[in-house]
């Protein structure tokens, strides 16, 4: 492809982008406006450990926050600190929202891209077996084993994990990011990047990867390959997995929401201290300024792995055209 | 086209027939539980009794067994299939719906009608669903509702895209052309031609979605953010229970989980048979 | 393909470490190395006392310090005052100060400490709830380095106790709001434990205060995890991950089944009751209000909602040393006799009708609120057995935060063990009603309690005190604002060897059970 288009197409991707983020933030600025509650109540109520605040200190404070105002007027204060990189002040903690997402994003990062590593390579191999094994029983069992796992909820795959490997066997952490004290400790990712990895999505990518292989095993080109005597391997990684990946890489930027939707409750399960845990406190309690840029962020990175999946499908199949709609998918 | 009908419905008997029976058999035998619930026990769901508390399954008039405040576990299960079935064919339904009205109106309508569409899908897609989720919950407060509109309104857009995609490639095949150079307006032509033309795929996927649905009212209601606790539902026995998970009593999680493992994947094993039939992948 | 290799590179990297590396965490016990660790599901969004109510979370309390503190039987004792005087009119309070106190960055702790601290909590108003205790101060003056002078516009009997507050540390919070929120993350006390890492979501770590007026604490080092889930705080105590933990009730068993573990079950003054809004006609009639109070079975709730951790409730004292008795059990003769009297017929198991209406009401609570949903279904049940029709339905906590004044009946929870005025002025005087803008959510109005909540606040002579908490209970036996249901039990799971911890009636959540923990130890 030429680099105009690919500008051209980064550009237009990037406006695209832009537009999703704007439109995501004002989306969740006006739903959580008509929503009842008031953040002021839960920022008392939590001062009060829990226990219902007065109505006249609720008001009070109501106008001290400014959340008064109309919301066309908030929203362009809110938009126009953003601009400047300045994301707020948490109503929850009062701590600026930069530095909540500061600490609590690149853990989400980390629990997302290891489960997604982990969840590409598995269906990779997993696909890869059930589209070319001429056994009738392996293709089935591993077809079955991918239907259970589809069928289960993300948290009773992690309550499970969590049964076996830390309480029963006792052979892992059971939450946490590593010792209090310590650094961070690889052992603590393996049970949440796990339980996220194969949750239920996982059987769609088995189902893409085998049927994108599936469908090119007898096709014509690939048993000429094969009849004019290249090596097996040859043969599957350059006529088989590459373009047999393209459907499923071209579904990495929806898996990538997926998985973030997923890791709310692995987060919650291994006290994991990502994004989801902070959205949905943020969501509850009504913290607009802390809940809009959890929106935002995880938007972008959805973005972002949108971006990334159809480079990867232009480079895995160059007949596909570069585009910036929704045909791209 | 004549022969995707057939075709959909020859798949039972083909190798996976067994599976296929028996996830049918298995849907059909919940969904008469659920909807016969009241005369298969008589229990009131709600109703607790004390006098007999934390009873293990087996146990005289509880084949199941209670919970600590002595709700009897198998009336629990059986209204709590309503609300999880329910919410699951609700949603999958007001999906398919929504999904094939939108993909219809963008590849049948004028231009900037398709470009709004597909940017909320867009915008839609690059949201994670528990975000939507939360909001919606904020703002309409937790109800079954809440889930069926929150499934839906994070859903829709595969189907849409499907049912446009199919829409726009078949208006230019010949019996189209042909039914428009017969005449035919353009609403006939959608409802008579390029409709049916789209179901089979949107099938494929409404299946799926079912499964989709259930498991997602399970992980909000999970989360405190589905189904009002006080409403039996799977997920609500399933979060109830979680604190049980390592102290002896089992049981409270693996019957609700089980029932919504098993649930999900006869859904999802039928929801195969129907993509495959109609030849596709899923 | 370079960059999957990378990945798979990781990947294999990822496993390999899974199938070698760490047992578990485990087996390291705290006890080696002097560190407790103790896992809890709450996490409080500030680390600043006065931001908190007067229970406060483990790591404030073990960070601050205030003038006054409470003993095991929650007699308010000495803190950071060595002694006080009261004038005989109850408007002066001075106050001596320790010798030698120091703040965790070792300047010294001075009167100017506690007149700032009072100062900037007042000011606070709406932002700070305790603010409500010092509104009675007019000034507050340091005559030299340790005498700090009170002087109120009326008596106020509450103060000693209010003043257990943490004492804030002038020199750092200077020219900053209170609501600062570096100072809620990085805390600076003079309690018995320096807080060296607060990582939010993850843990705290404190560290024994040499400079602590008692000396240093035994043990080295506390660390405070927060792990919201029940489960997996029972799998990290049971494999050693951490020392100590808050358990649920239902995982109690487990607990004491182990050898390595104690329980330590104590009483809290945090009681659950169904508040009854005073606004319904449905409720006028206080004998109907007191059948309500002899149709609940408090025993079979206790026994199956908290699996016995509980104590059946009868009024809003029951954990503090004024109260009294009230004779609330479950007596359906009782109930017959009372709503018979108020006017109301029964037949067989149809509900109580009075003028051809039966007696219907919602009770509602926070639907988020496991505990208060299984309470508000028993007694739901156990009410319609009675011959109430009682639609249990909860409702989201944000749907109840605006509609309080429609709410028929609603499961609380109230309660203090420290003085009694903190927790039922609030709740019970008629000048504190919803529409107020109080706290008094059912809008109760009773002459008699108010008179004796208001002299209860100010006198400070206990003959007297005790006697006007006397007369406020008995005004509510008589006239029932809510029905009483169960006070609760905390528990929490510690390591046999550790030694220290005191029974206390602690405050809600279980807030508290740090008390004492500068005297705990690891016995050899």
């Amino acid at each position: 492809m030429g680099l105009v288009v690919l500008r051209r197409f980064l550009v237009r991707r990037a406006v695209t982008a832009l537009a999703v983020v704007a439109a995501l933030s004002a989306l969740c600025f006006v739903l959580l406006d008509v929503a009842p509650g008031s953040p002021a109540a839960q920022i008392l109520e939590a001062r009060n450990g829990g226990r219902p605040p007065t109505p006249a200190a609720v008001a009070e404070l109501e106008r001290r926050m400014g959340v008064d105002d109309p919301l066309p007027v908030r929203y362009a204060r809110w938009l126009g600190d953003a601009v400047t990189g300045d994301l707020g002040v948490s109503y929850g903690s009062g701590r600026p929202v930069r530095d909540i997402l500061a600490e609590t994003v690149p853990w989400t990062v980390l629990l997302t891209v290891a489960a997604t590593v982990l969840s590409m390579a598995g269906a990779v191999a997993v696909g890869l077996v059930a589209a070319l094994t001429r056994r009738g029983w392996l293709r089935r069992g591993v077809e079955s084993a991918v239907f259970v796992l589809g069928g289960m909820p993300g948290f009773v795959t992690s309550l499970l994990l969590l049964y076996v490997f830390a309480a029963w066997l006792q052979v892992l952490p059971s939450g946490g990011v590593g010792r209090p004290g310590e650094p961070f400790d690889v052992s603590y990712l393996v049970l949440p990047a796990l339980a996220l990895a194969f949750g239920h999505h996982f059987g769609t990518y088995v189902r893409l990867v085998q049927s994108g292989v599936g469908r090119l095993r007898d096709a014509p080109h690939v048993e000429n390959a094969r009849v004019r005597g290249l090596a097996r391997r040859t043969v599957t990684a350059r006529h088989l997995l590459r373009p047999g990946m393209v459907p499923f890489t071209a579904r990495l930027g929806v898996g990538v929401g997926g998985l973030i939707s997923g890791a709310y409750a692995t987060e919650v399960i291994f006290s994991w201290p990502g994004v989801g845990r902070e959205a949905i406190l943020a969501a509850r309690g009504h913290d607009y300024a802390l809940l809009t840029a959890i929106v935002l962020i995880t938007g972008l990175i959805v973005v972002a792995a949108n971006l990334v999946g159809d480079l990867a499908v232009a480079w895995l199949d160059p007949r596909v055209r570069l585009s910036g709609g929704m045909d791209g998918r | 086209m004549a022969v995707e009908a057939p075709g959909l419905l020859a798949v039972p008997v083909r190798s996976r027939g067994i599976g296929v029976w028996a996830a049918a058999l298995l849907l059909v035998t919940l969904g008469v539980l659920a909807v016969a619930a009241p005369w298969l026990t008589s229990y009131d769901p709600t109703a607790t009794d004390t006098a007999a508390t934390s009873l293990p399954p087996g146990s005289p008039g509880h084949p199941l067994g209670t919970d600590t405040v002595g709700r009897d576990l198998l009336a629990r299960m059986l209204y709590g299939a309503r609300t999880s079935l329910l919410v699951g064919l609700a949603a999958a339904a007001i999906t398919v719906v929504a999904g094939t009205l939108l993909g219809a109106l963008a590849a049948a309508g004028p231009r900037w009608l398709d470009e709004a569409v597909a940017r909320t899908a867009d915008v839609l897609l690059s949201l994670p669903m528990l975000v939507v989720v939360l909001a919606l919950a904020a703002v309409i407060g937790p109800s079954p509702g809440t889930v069926i509109v929150a499934v839906a309104a994070t859903s829709w857009m595969p189907v849409a895209l499907v049912a446009r995609a199919e829409l726009r490639s078949q208006r230019e095949r010949l019996y189209v052309r042909a039914a428009y150079a017969l005449g035919l307006s353009r609403r006939q032509v959608l409802w008579r031609h390029l409709l049916p033309g789209a179901f089979p795929p949107i099938a494929s996927i409404a299946a799926f979605e079912v499964g989709h649905a259930i498991l997602t009212e399970s992980t909000l209601s999970f989360l405190g953010i589905g189904v009002p606790p006080n409403r039996p539902s799977w997920g609500n026995l399933l979060t109830e229970a979680q604190s049980h998970l390592l102290t002896g009593e089992w049981y409270t999680v693996a019957f609700p989980a089980a029932a919504v493992v098993v649930t999900i994947i006869a859904v999802n094993v039928l929801a195969t048979a129907v993509a495959r039939g109609e030849g596709r992948a899923w | 393909m370079r960059k999957p290799l990378v990945l798979f590179g990781a990947l294999a990297a990822l496993t390999g470490l899974a199938a070698t590396g760490c047992g578990g965490g485990g087996g390291d016990g705290g006890a080696d190395r002097g560190t407790f660790t103790y896992a809890i599901g709450d996490e409080p969004e500030t680390l600043n006392p006065a931001l908190q109510d007067e229970h406060t979370d483990p790591v404030t309390e073990l960070v601050f310090r205030g003038l006054t503190r409470h003993d095991a039987a929650n007699r308010v004792v000495p803190g950071l005052a060595a002694s006080w005087a009261v004038s005989r009119d109850g408007r002066e309070y001075t106050f001596q100060l320790r010798k030698g106190l120091t703040w965790h960055d070792g300047k010294p702790l001075t009167s100017r400490d506690v007149r700032f601290t009072l100062d900037a909590v007042r000011r606070a108003g709406a932002d700070a709830p305790l603010s409500r205790n010092f509104r009675a101060v007019r000034a507050v003056e340091t005559p030299d380095d340790t005498t700090v002078r009170i002087t109120l516009d009326t008596p106020f009997a509450p103060l000693l106790d209010a003043l257990a507050v943490g004492v804030l540390p002038e020199h750092v919070l200077r020219g900053k709001k209170i609501t600062d929120a570096g100072f809620g993350q990085r805390p600076v006390g003079a309690g018995p434990f320096r807080l060296t890492t607060f990582k939010p979501g993850q843990y705290a770590e404190l560290e024994s205060f040499a400079g602590y007026y008692e000396g240093a604490p035994k043990l080295r080092k506390i660390v405070i995890k927060y792990v919201p889930d029940d489960t997996a705080r029972l799998v990290q105590l049971r494999n050693g991950e951490v020392d100590g933990a808050h358990v649920q009730p239902q995982q109690a068993a487990k607990v004491s089944g182990d050898k390595d573990l104690r329980l330590e079950v104590y009483p809290t003054a945090d009681y659950r009751a169904l508040m009854l809004n005073m606004k319904q006609p449905v409720f006028a009639d206080k004998r109907v209000r007191q059948a309500l109070n002899y149709a609940v079975d408090r025993d079979a709730i206790v026994r199956s909602v908290v699996l016995g951790y509980g104590k059946p409730a009868t009024g809003p004292l029951d954990e503090s040393p004024f109260r009294i008795g009230a004779p609330f059990r479950f007596d359906p003769r009782k109930v017959d006799e009372l709503m018979r009297s108020a006017g109301y017929t029964r037949s067989g198991n149809a509900p109580w009708t009075k003028d051809g209406k039966p007696i219907t009401f919602e009770l509602s609570t926070f639907a988020e609120d496991s505990l208060r949903v299984a309470i508000l279904n028993v007694a739901a049940t156990q009410l319609r057995q009675q011959g109430f029709n009682v639609v249990p339905r909860p409702q989201p906590r944000e749907w109840v935060r605006g509609h309080w004044g429609d709410l028929q009946a609603f499961v609380v929870g109230w309660g203090t063990p420290y003085d009694p005025d903190s927790s039922v002025y609030g709740p019970f005087h008629s000048s504190e009603a919803l529409d107020k803008g109080g706290s008094n959510y059912g809008t109760y109005a009773n002459a008699d309690a108010d008179a004796a909540l208001e002299r209860g606040r100010g006198t400070l002579d206990p003959v007297e005190r005790k006697k006007a908490y006397e007369d406020f209970q008995k005004a509510l036996i008589e006239d029932p604002p809510f029905v009483w249901i169960t006070y609760l039990k905390t528990l929490n799971a510690v390591p046999a060897k550790l030694t220290g911890p005191k029974q206390r009636t602690l405050g809600h959540h279980g807030y508290g059970f740090f008390w004492n923990a500068e005297k705990w130890a690891w016995s050899s």
